[in-house]
C-alpha cells in the first residue's frame, strides 16, 4: 500500500518560529510533554506528536488537529522538556498561525500578525469615527447637556452594526473551514458523531465555561487566574454592553445608568476584572518567563487592546463622572477605537482563540476524540509548582 | 630544564588514575598516585558486575592491586588531596596535603576496634543504604586493607575505646593532618564522576518515594557485599521484586540538569535487568528510554536482553511517578511513542538511570585547567603538562577509561621524557 | 647457591587463637628440619620483620617462609634483598579466619599449609631473567589517523617508529573527507580536516621511518626482537622492531548485500563514503550522481547493515555522527534543500549530544525513528523512501533526490596484515565479527599475541577523536612492551615476572600440546615439531606447564615438581580416620583473593580442604591430580574463571583449556576404578566468596558419598 508521501514544508516551520515556536526543531521526542501535561489524554496524547509535526512543517496535520486547541500553554511541558524545545509555545504558535490560516479575507491575518500594520489597523477606526462624527457635525460641538456616551454610540452604532454582520460572516467562514478542515483530516472511528452536535457543543461549553481543564494546569497557575479574571471580565462587559444597547434601543432606558444599578455594578466589576486580569497577565509573562514562555507580538497585541479597552472604559466612566465633558469624549472615543480593533479583527487576532477552541473542543466531542484524561489520572498526580 | 621531575602525578586512584599509574610504572616512570578516600578503586568497586560480559569488577582490579603491588615505582596516597599545584611541564610542585587516618600501618586489619566503637556513620561505599562504625574498613575488598577513622562522628578522646582495644598500639586519635610537596614533570587528572543528585529532578521523586532508587544504588543492592547481601529487595518494605521500571536519562541529555549524554546508563540498566531476571525469573523489567545507546559491540548485549521476553523496551521517557500511599508501589506514567499512547504502569520499583557528574564540576583543581560546558576536562584546550583522563575527560564506560587512561600515561610521559 | 631455609611464624591477628603456634613451628623444625624456626607476635611490625632482616644477614637466611597473612597483603612489608626467595603461608585469612579456633581440624590444616609453604620454598628459586638485547622501535602497520596518531605519540617519547602504509599516501578515510566532527568544544561546529597537518607534524619526526605503497611480507621472531620484512615497490626491505601496533581501520560494509536498499541498482543510492566524496568534489555543493543535479531533498538511512544480525550485529558507533555531518554539507550546499534522517536510535554519546541538537536545529533537517519497508526508484531516477514505524504516526513515504546509507564498518582485519611466522597462524586471534579478541573490558589493549596491539577501527568502530585517544593508549602499551621486555620481564597480566618457562628438552617426545595448546602463540615447532619456546612472546601463565604430559616445562619459582611436592607434603590421615582430605588447585587471580575475602568476612567453611594456588587453570598438569590421588587425597576441585564467549580468564583459554582436560581425564581415572566426580572444575568468581561454605560442602557430601579414596590404604 502506498503511504503518504510526506509533504515538510520549511516556510511553515519558519513562520512557526516567528510566531512563538522558535525552539521547535529543539525537540528529541522524548515525550516528557505528553506526561507532564495534565490534559494530554491517554488514547491520544499531546504534544509530543505536533512537535514532530511541527519539526516536519506537517501544516495540515497541526491546522487540523483538535489537540492543539485543548492545550492552554500552562508551560508544565516547558518547565520540564529536557532539550528546551518549549511545547507549550510552539503548541500556541501554531494556534496563532491558524488564526491566520484560517482568516478570511487572508490578508488580515497578514495584516494583526506584524507590527508594520499597527498603525494601519488603528487607523481604520479612527478614520472611520472621524468621517462619521464630521458628517452627523459632532465634530464641531461637544454635546450639551450631561454626559451621555449613549449620545456618541448613536452616531457610530452603524459602524459597529456593519462590522459585527462581516465579522460574523469571516468567523462562519473561518469555522466552516477549519471544522472541514478537521474532519478530513482525522480519522472517523466508531465513536463519530455519537455524541451529537447539540450535546457536544453544551460540554465543550461546559468546559470553557468552567476553566476546567485549564485549572489543571501546574506549573503556571497564575496564568489560569488571570485568564479567568479577563474571561469573565470580558462576559460581563459583553452582557453589559448587550443590556445597554438594548435596553437604550428597545426599551429608551435612561442613561447613564446610576451607580447602584445591579447592571452598572455587573459592568464596573467586569471591568476591574479585566484589568486585574490583563495586569497578572502582563505580570506573568514579563516576571515568570521560565513557565510562560517568551511572549510574541502577537500576544502583546491582544493583551495590550485588551488592557487598554479596560483602563479606557474605566478611565471614560471617571471623566464622565467628574464633569469633564470634552476629556470624557474623546476617552471614550479612544476606547470605542480600542473596542473597534477587538471586535472588527476578532477574526484575525488572537481574540479568535475563544471561537477556535470552543469549535475544537466541539469537533473533538462530537467526533469522538479521546477525552482529555479523566479526573481518576490526574487527579491524584501530586502537583508541584516550579519555585 | 635540569631541576625537572621525571615523576608523574596521578590524581585520582579510580580506574582510570590507578590505570594511568601501573601503565606509566610499567614503563619505568616513577608515579605518585593521591586518592581523597580512604582506599583506592573509585566508583568502579562499587559496582556488582560489569557489562557486558556480567564480571566482578574486582577481577580486573585485583590484578592492577597485584600490579600495584609488585611495582616499586608507584607511590600512593590515600586520604589525600592536592591542595596546590605550581610551575611548568616537568617541573610542577604538588602539594599534597594528607588527612589523618587514625590509624597506622601496625593496623592488622583484626577488627577488635569496629566491634567496641559506638557511633555508627552512613556508609559512603553503600550510597548511605547502610551504616558502619566510626572507625571501619571502606569494604573487604579496600585496597590498601586499611581502617579508617571517620572524623567528622569519631568522639575522639572523649571516647578511645578502640584505642584500648588495639593490641598492635595502631591506633593514634592525635594525629594531625600533613602536607607534603613533591616534584613531578607532569599531571593527569583522573578524579572522576559522581552520580547525578537525583532528588533534583522533582518529578521522578527520588527521595520522596522510597522505592524509587538510582542506578547506583541498584549497584549495591546486587552486590554480595551490599547492604542486603546483593539480594534485590525494594526498600520500602523488603518485598520481592515482581515488576520494575528503568528510567533512562534521568537527568541526563536533560538541559535542565545534565545536558551531555552520559553514555554508559542505557548498557547498565540493561546489566541492571539481568541482576533483577536473574534472581527473580517471572519479574517483569520496563526499560523507558529515548534512543538505546549501546555502541559497539554492546550492541550484542542489546540484542542478548531484547532476547529476553521478560524485558520490555519502551521508547518514552517516565516524566511522572505516583506513589500508592498504602502498599507504596509505584505507577509509571509514560508515552509509548511507537504506539502514541499514555501508559500506566504498576511497579514495585523505580531505578533511575542517573547519569555522570564529572567531579570537576565542584572540585575544581587549584591549576589553570580548561572545562567544556559539562564540566569534564577539555584536553583539547588544554595547556600542555596537565591531562586528563578517563571520565574526567568524558562520560564513557570502564575499557573506554583504561583505554583513555592509558593513553593519557603516554602524554604524561612525554612531558617528562626530555626532561 | 645453597638454600638456607627460614621460617617464621606470626601469632598475632587471631593466629595464636586459632592454632597451637608453637606446634607449627616444630612442622619445620623437627618434621622438615629447618634451622631457623621463629614465632613472633606482630610479625609485620618493624620488630618482626627486623628479625627477619638479621636472619638473612647474619645468618644467611635466603628462602624464606613466612607463616602470617594472605599474600595479598603486607607485600611490600615482606619485601627483602631480590636475592631472598619469599614464600608466603596464608595461616590468617585461609585459617585461623576462616576456621573454627583450637579444634584439631584447624590445627592440621594450618600445619598442612606451612609444610607445603616449606616445600615450596625448599624447590623454588629467584628467578633468572631472560634479557635478550632489545629492539625498541615500534612497528605501527596503517597510515590513517590511528597509526599516524600513535607515530606520532610514541616518537614525541622518544622511541623510533616505523610506519608502514599499504597505499601511496597517509591519511587513510580522513584525506577523502570534505569535514570532520568538532573536536573541542562546544562540540557544535564541523571543523576543516587536518589529516594533512597531522602527516606534516609526523615528518618532522626524524625517528619515523615510512614506508608508503608497502606491505608487510612476514614478521618473525619475538617481541623485542621481531625481524619484519617489507614489501615496498615489488622490492622486500628488513627492518627490526621490538613491537606492533596494528591501526588498519576499517572497510565500508558492502551495502550491496543489503536487499531492498537499492545500492548498486540505483544510480542516486550511495553510501556514505560517497557521499564524502561527493561533497568533496563538489566543492561543497551537494550533487547527485545520475545526472549530477544539485540535490534538493537526501534521505538518509541509518544503520544500513549495522545492527542487523544479517549484516553487521554491531553498532558502527559513528553514522548517526556522520549522516548529522553529511546532512548539514546538504543544507550548506542548497539552504532549501531537505534532509530526512530516518534512525532506530540517535546515538551521539557523551558531548556529542550538543552536535546532534546543533545540526537538529536546522529547519531543513528532519529526523524520525523508523524503518525503512523499501526504496523504489521514480521515472527522473529520484527514489521513493517507504518508511514504517515512524515518530509521525504513520507510515510514510519520502521522494528524494538522493538516498545516502549510513553503512557502518568492517575492521579491515580480513587481508593478511602481520603475516606473523608463528605456528599459530599468521594473524591476530579474532574474538567476533573480525575486531581481534582481548580482554576487552578490564585490559582492552591485551590481544592474544604479546606485544601487538590494535588500535582505532580496527579494534573498534569509533569517530576519529576516540581513535586518536585510542591510538595513543596503543602505543603506550608498545612502548611499554619493550621496556618490561628489556628487562626480562613478563607483559600484562603478570608485569614484572622474571620467570619464564623453561623447556627440558631432552624428555619432549614433540606432542605438540604445548604449541598447540598456548593462548599466545608463543611457542613455535621446528621442523620435527620439537617445540621452540619464545620467552618474549610469553604471557607465563604455565598453559604449556599444564599441557606437558612429560613434565618438560617448568619456570624457576613455578613448575610440576614443585606443586607436586606439595601436595605429596599433605599429611593424609588414614582411612580409620574417617577424615577426608581434599586439595584445591585455586587460580590465583581470583578463587585465591575469594578465599581470602571470606576470611576477612569471618565465613567459616570446611577445614579439610587444601588451596594450592595456581597461576592459571591452564598451567594445572594431570599429573597433579594423580599424584594427588594416589597419596589418598579423597578429591580434588579446580577452581578457576569463567570461561565460553564472555570469558574471564586473564589467559583467555587457561580454565577452558582445563575443563577440557579433565574431561579427557575421567576416562583414565574410570579405568583406574576411580569416580571422576573425585575431581570437580569450578568456576568461581571472585566476587563469589559468599559461595564458599556451599560450595565446598556439596562437594564434601559428594566425596563423602563415595567413601574414602581407595588408594589411601596402598
Amino acid at each position: 500500500m502506498a503511504n503518504n508521501i510526506i509533504e515538510t514544508d520549511i516556510d511553515f516551520i519558519k513562520d512557526i518560529k516567528k510566531l512563538g515556536g522558535s525552539s521547535l526543531k529543539n525537540c528529541f521526542q522524548c515525550a516528557t510533554c505528553s506526561v507532564v501535561c495534565s490534559l494530554s489524554s491517554d488514547d491520544k496524547p499531546f504534544p509530543r506528536k505536533e512537535m514532530i509535526w511541527a519539526q516536519w512543517g506537517l501544516k495540515d496535520k497541526l491546522l487540523s488537529d483538535p489537540d492543539v486547541w485543548r492545550c492552554y500553554q500552562c508551560g508544565d511541558c516547558t518547565v520540564y522538556c529536557p532539550r528546551g524545545a518549549k511545547p507549550g509555545e510552539v503548541m500556541g504558535a501554531v494556534r496563532n498561525y491558524s488564526f491566520m490560516h484560517y482568516a478570511v479575507p487572508g490578508f488580515m491575518g497578514k495584516a494583526l500578525g506584524s507590527a508594520k500594520y499597527l498603525p494601519l489597523l488603528l487607523a481604520v477606526p479612527v478614520i472611520l469615527f472621524l468621517v462619521v462624527l464630521q458628517l452627523m457635525g459632532a465634530l464641531s460641538a461637544v454635546p450639551a447637556g450631561p454626559i451621555a456616551f449613549t449620545r456618541f454610540d448613536n452616531y457610530v452604532d452603524a459602524i459597529f452594526i456593519i462590522v459585527s454582520v462581516l465579522v460574523i460572516i469571516a468567523i462562519a467562514t473561518g469555522i466552516s473551514r477549519f471544522w472541514k478542515n478537521m474532519d478530513k483530516n482525522n480519522p472517523h472511528n466508531g465513536n463519530y458523531g455519537r455524541a451529537g452536535i447539540v450535546n457536544s457543543i453544551i460540554a465543550a461549553a461546559s468546559e470553557v465555561l468552567t476553566h476546567r481543564n485549564f485549572k489543571k494546569c501546574d506549573a503556571n497557575n497564575m496564568r489560569y487566574t488571570g485568564h479567568l479574571a479577563i474571561f469573565y471580565g470580558f462576559i460581563a462587559l459583553f452582557i453589559v454592553t448587550a443590556i445597554v444597547f438594548i435596553g437604550d434601543r428597545v426599551f429608551q432606558m435612561e442613561l447613564p445608568m446610576s451607580q447602584m444599578n445591579p447592571v452598572k455594578i455587573l459592568g464596573n466589576l467586569g471591568a476591574v476584572a479585566l484589568i486585574l486580569g490583563c495586569a497578572i497577565a502582563v505580570y506573568n509573562r514579563v516576571s515568570r518567563k521560565k513557565q510562560s514562555g517568551e511572549s510574541y507580538y502577537y500576544d502583546w497585541l491582544f493583551l495590550g487592546i485588551l488592557s487598554l479597552i479596560g483602563v479606557t472604559g474605566l478611565l471614560s466612566e471617571l471623566i464622565r463622572l467628574s464633569g469633564n465633558a470634552p476629556a470624557a469624549y474623546w476617552t471614550y472615543f479612544i476606547h470605542l477605537t480600542f473596542v473597534f480593533f477587538l471586535i472588527g479583527y476578532f477574526p484575525y487576532s488572537k481574540f479568535a482563540h475563544l471561537i477556535y477552541r470552543f469549535v475544537a473542543i466541539v469537533y473533538a466531542r462530537y467526533a469522538g476524540l479521546s477525552e482529555p484524561a479523566e479526573e481518576a489520572v490526574s487527579g491524584n498526580i501530586e502537583t508541584k509548582s516550579i519555585a | 630544564m635540569n631541576n625537572g621531575s621525571k615523576s608523574v602525578c596521578v590524581i585520582g586512584g579510580g580506574i582510570s588514575g590507578i590505570t594511568t599509574a601501573i601503565e606509566a610504572a610499567e614503563v619505568g616512570y616513577e608515579v605518585y598516585l593521591v586518592e581523597k578516600s580512604p582506599s583506592l578503586g573509585g566508583r568502579v568497586v562499587q559496582m556488582n558486575q560489569y557489562f557486558p560480559k556480567l564480571c566482578p569488577p574486582q577481577c580486573g582490579i585485583e590484578i592492577n592491586y597485584k600490579r600495584m603491588r609488585i611495582n616499586p615505582k608507584i607511590r600512593y596516597f590515600t586520604l589525600s588531596e592536592v591542595e596546590n599545584i605550581s610551575g611548568t611541564p616537568g617541573n610542577f610542585d604538588v602539594t599534597i596535603r594528607i588527612n589523618p587516618r587514625y590509624v597506622n600501618e601496625k593496623c592488622t586489619a583484626c577488627n577488635k576496634c569496629v566491634e567496641v566503637c559506638p557511633v555508627e556513620r552512613e556508609s559512603d561505599y553503600n550510597y548511605g543504604m547502610n551504616k558502619t562504625k566510626a572507625i571501619y574498613v571502606p569494604h573487604e575488598m579496600a585496597f590498601p586493607m586499611k581502617y579508617v577513622i571517620d572524623d567528622k562522628v569519631c568522639l575522639k578522646e572523649q571516647c578511645a575505646k578502640c584505642v584500648s582495644a588495639c593490641t598492635y598500639d595502631a591506633i593514634d586519635l592525635s594525629i594531625k593532618p600533613k602536607t607534603l610537596n613533591i616534584k613531578v614533570g607532569s599531571i593527569v587528572l583522573a578524579t572522576g564522576w559522581s552520580p547525578y543528585d537525583a532528588a533534583k529532578i522533582d518529578n521522578l521523586k527520588y527521595g520522596i518515594y522510597k522505592n524509587v532508587i538510582r542506578n547506583v544504588e541498584m549497584e549495591r543492592l546486587a552486590a554480595p557485599n551490599g547492604p542486603t547481601k546483593g539480594k534485590i529487595k525494594r526498600p520500602s518494605d523488603g518485598k520481592e521484586i515482581k515488576s520494575i521500571a528503568f528510567i533512562q536519562c534521568a537527568g541526563s541529555r536533560d538541559e535542565n540538569h545534565l545536558a551531555h549524554c552520559s553514555s554508559i546508563c542505557c548498557l547498565a540498566s540493561m546489566k541492571q535487568a539481568t541482576y533483577i531476571r536473574s534472581q527473580y525469573p517471572d519479574a517483569d523489567v520496563s526499560i523507558f528510554y529515548i534512543d538505546i545507546r549501546a555502541t559497539g559491540r554492546f550492541e550484542d548485549f542489546y540484542a542478548k536482553i531484547q532476547d529476553d521476553n521478560k524485558v520490555s523496551f519502551i521508547k518514552g521517557k517516565v516524566a511522572k511517578i505516583v506513589e500508592d500511599a498504602g502498599t507504596k508501589d509505584l505507577t509509571v506514567v509514560a508515552e509509548d511513542i511507537l504506539s502514541g499512547k499514555k501508559i500506566h504502569k504498576q511497579v514495585d520499583m523505580v531505578v533511575l538511570a542517573t547519569g555522570m557528574v564529572p567531579n570537576g564540576v565542584k572540585a575544581k583543581m587549584p591549576a589553570d585547567i580548561v572545562y567544556d560546558e559539562f564540566g569534564f576536562v577539555a584536553q583539547d584546550l588544554q595547556s600542555p603538562g596537565i591531562y586528563a583522563a578517563g571520565c574526567t575527560k568524558k562520560p564513557a564506560d570502564v575499557a573506554s577509561c583504561i583505554q583513555d587512561a592509558t593513553g593519557a600515561a603516554l602524554k604524561a610521559i612525554q612531558t617528562i621524557v626530555g626532561v | 647457591m645453597d638454600k638456607k631455609l627460614g621460617v617464621y611464624i606470626c601469632s598475632g591477628c587471631d593466629i595464636a587463637d586459632s592454632v597451637d603456634v608453637e606446634k607449627l613451628t616444630k612442622v619445620g623444625t623437627e618434621e622438615q628440619k629447618i634451622p631457623v624456626c621463629r614465632i613472633h607476635p606482630n610479625l609485620c611490625n618493624q620488630e618482626g620483620v627486623g628479625i627477619i632482616k638479621k636472619d638473612i644477614q647474619e645468618q644467611g637466611v635466603n628462602a624464606v617462609v613466612i607463616g602470617a597473612c594472605s599474600p595479598r597483603v603486607h607485600f611490600d612489608t615482606f619485601s627483602f634483598d631480590p636475592s631472598v626467595y619469599v614464600e608466603r603461608v596464608n595461616l590468617r585469612e585461609h585459617v585461623a579466619w576462616s576456621h573454627v579456633p583450637k579444634e584439631e581440624d584447624t590445627q592440621m590444616l594450618a600445619e598442612d599449609y606451612v609444610r607445603m609453604g616449606i616445600v615450596k620454598a625448599k624447590k623454588a628459586n629467584v628467578p633468572k631473567p631472560y634479557i635478550e638485547n632489545i629492539n625498541k622501535t615500534l612497528l605501527v602497520i596503517g597510515g590513517g589517523i590511528s597509526g599516524i596518531t600513535s607515530a606520532i605519540e610514541a616518537a614525541k617519547a622518544g622511541y623510533k617508529v616505523i610506519l608502514v602504509e599499504k597505499t601511496p599516501v597517509l591519511g587513510g578515510w580522513m584525506r577523502r573527507w570534505y569535514k570532520q566532527l568538532p573536536q573541542k568544544p562546544p562540540y557544535k561546529e564541523l571543523q576543516d580536516v587536518d589529516i594533512e597537518n597531522k602527516i606534516s607534524d609526523l615528518k618532522k619526526y626524524p625517528g619515523i621511518k615510512l614506508y608508503t605503497s608497502s606491505e608487510i611480507e612476514k614478521i618473525s621472531g619475538q617481541p623485542g626482537m621481531f625481524d619484519v620484512s617489507i614489501k615496498q615497490d615489488g622490492k622486500t626491505v628488513t627492518e627490526k622492531a621490538g613491537s606492533v601496533v596494528i591501526a588498519t581501520g576499517w572497510k565500508p560494509y558492502d551495502a550491496s548485500k543489503i536487499d531492498g536498499l537499492g545500492f548498486g541498482k540505483y544510480s542516486n543510492v550511495i553510501n556514505n563514503v560517497i557521499m564524502e566524496d561527493i561533497a568533496v568534489q563538489g566543492k561543497g555543493s551537494i550533487k547527485r550522481p545520475s545526472d549530477n543535479k544539485e540535490v534538493k531533498s537526501v534521505v538518509f538511512v541509518q544503520c544500513a547493515g549495522s545492527r542487523d544480525k544479517n549484516h553487521l550485529p554491531y553498532c558502527s558507533s559513528v553514522c548517526c555522527l556522520a549522516s548529522l555531518k553529511q546532512a548539514s554539507y546538504v543544507r550548506s550546499s542548497n539552504p532549501d534543500a531537505k534532509v530526512y534522517i530516518v534512525y532506530k536510535d540517535m546515538r551521539t554519546p557523551g558531548q556529542y549530544e550538543n552536535f546532534y541538537k546543533d545540526k537538529q536545529a536546522d529547519d531543513g533537517i528532519f529526523l524520525t525513528k523508523g524503518d525503512i519497508s523499501g526504496i523504489t526508484e521514480n521515472a527522473d531516477k529520484s527514489l521513493r523512501v517507504n518508511v514504517k514505524n515512524t515518530l509521525i504516526g504513520e507510515d510514510i513515504d519520502i521522494d528524494a533526490d538522493m538516498v545516502v546509507l549510513a553503512t557502518g564498518m568492517v575492521p579491515a582485519t580480513d587481508a593478511s596484515i602481520l603475516n606473523l611466522q608463528y605456528r599459530q597462524g599468521k594473524e591476530l586471534p579474532m574474538l567476533k565479527y573480525g575486531f581481534p579478541d582481548s580482554n576487552f573490558i578490564c585490559f582492552p589493549y591485551e590481544t592474544q599475541r604479546t606485544a601487538i596491539y590494535a588500535a582505532g577501527c580496527v579494534r573498534q568502530p569509533a569517530e576519529s577523536k576516540t581513535c586518536k585517544d585510542d591510538a595513543t593508549g596503543a602505543a603506550l602499551k608498545a612502548i611499554q612492551a619493550v621496556e618490561l621486555e628489556s628487562v626480562g620481564s613478563a607483559v600484562h597480566p603478570r608485569a614484572g615476572d622474571l620467570s619464564y618457562p623453561i623447556f627440558f628438552m631432552q624428555k619432549c617426545t614433540s606432542c605438540k600440546r604445548c604449541t598447540e595448546e598456548c593462548p599466545f602463540g608463543a611457542i613455535d615447532e621446528d621442523e620435527k615439531g620439537a617445540p621452540k619456546p619464545n620467552p618474549n612472546r610469553c604471557r607465563r601463565c604455565g598453559v604449556c606447564m599444564g599441557a606437558c604430559p612429560e613434565r618438560i616445562v617448568s619456570f624457576d619459582n613455578y613448575s610440576v615438581d614443585i606443586v607436586s611436592s606439595m601436595i605429596k607434603s599433605i599429611e593424609v590421615p588414614g582411612e580409620e580416620d574417617e577424615k577426608l582430605r581434599i586439595i584445591a588447585l585455586a587460580c590465583e587471580n581470583d578463587a585465591y583473593p575469594a578465599f581470602d575475602i571470606a576470611g576477612v568476612n569471618r565465613t567459616l567453611y570446611n577445614p579439610n580442604m587444601r588451596i594450592i594456588p595456581v597461576r592459571c587453570l591452564g598451567s594445572v598438569n594431570i599429573v597433579w591430580i594423580a599424584d594427588a590421588l594416589s597419596k589418598g587425597i579423597d578429591g580434588i576441585m579446580l577452581i578457576g574463571c569463567k570461561y565460553g564467549d564472555d570469558y574471564q580468564c586473564h589467559f583467555i583459554k587457561g580454565s577452558e583449556l582445563a575443563n577440557k582436560r579433565m574431561e579427557n581425564l575421567k576416562e583414565v581415572l574410570q579405568r583406574l576404578v576411580l569416580e571422576p566426580e573425585r575431581v570437580k572444575v569450578m568456576q568461581l568468581e571472585i566476587s563469589d566468596y559468599d559461595r564458599i561454605p556451599e560450595l565446598m560442602n556439596d562437594f564434601m557430601a559428594k566425596v563423602n558419598e563415595l567413601g574414602p579414596n581407595p588408594y589411601k590404604s596402598f
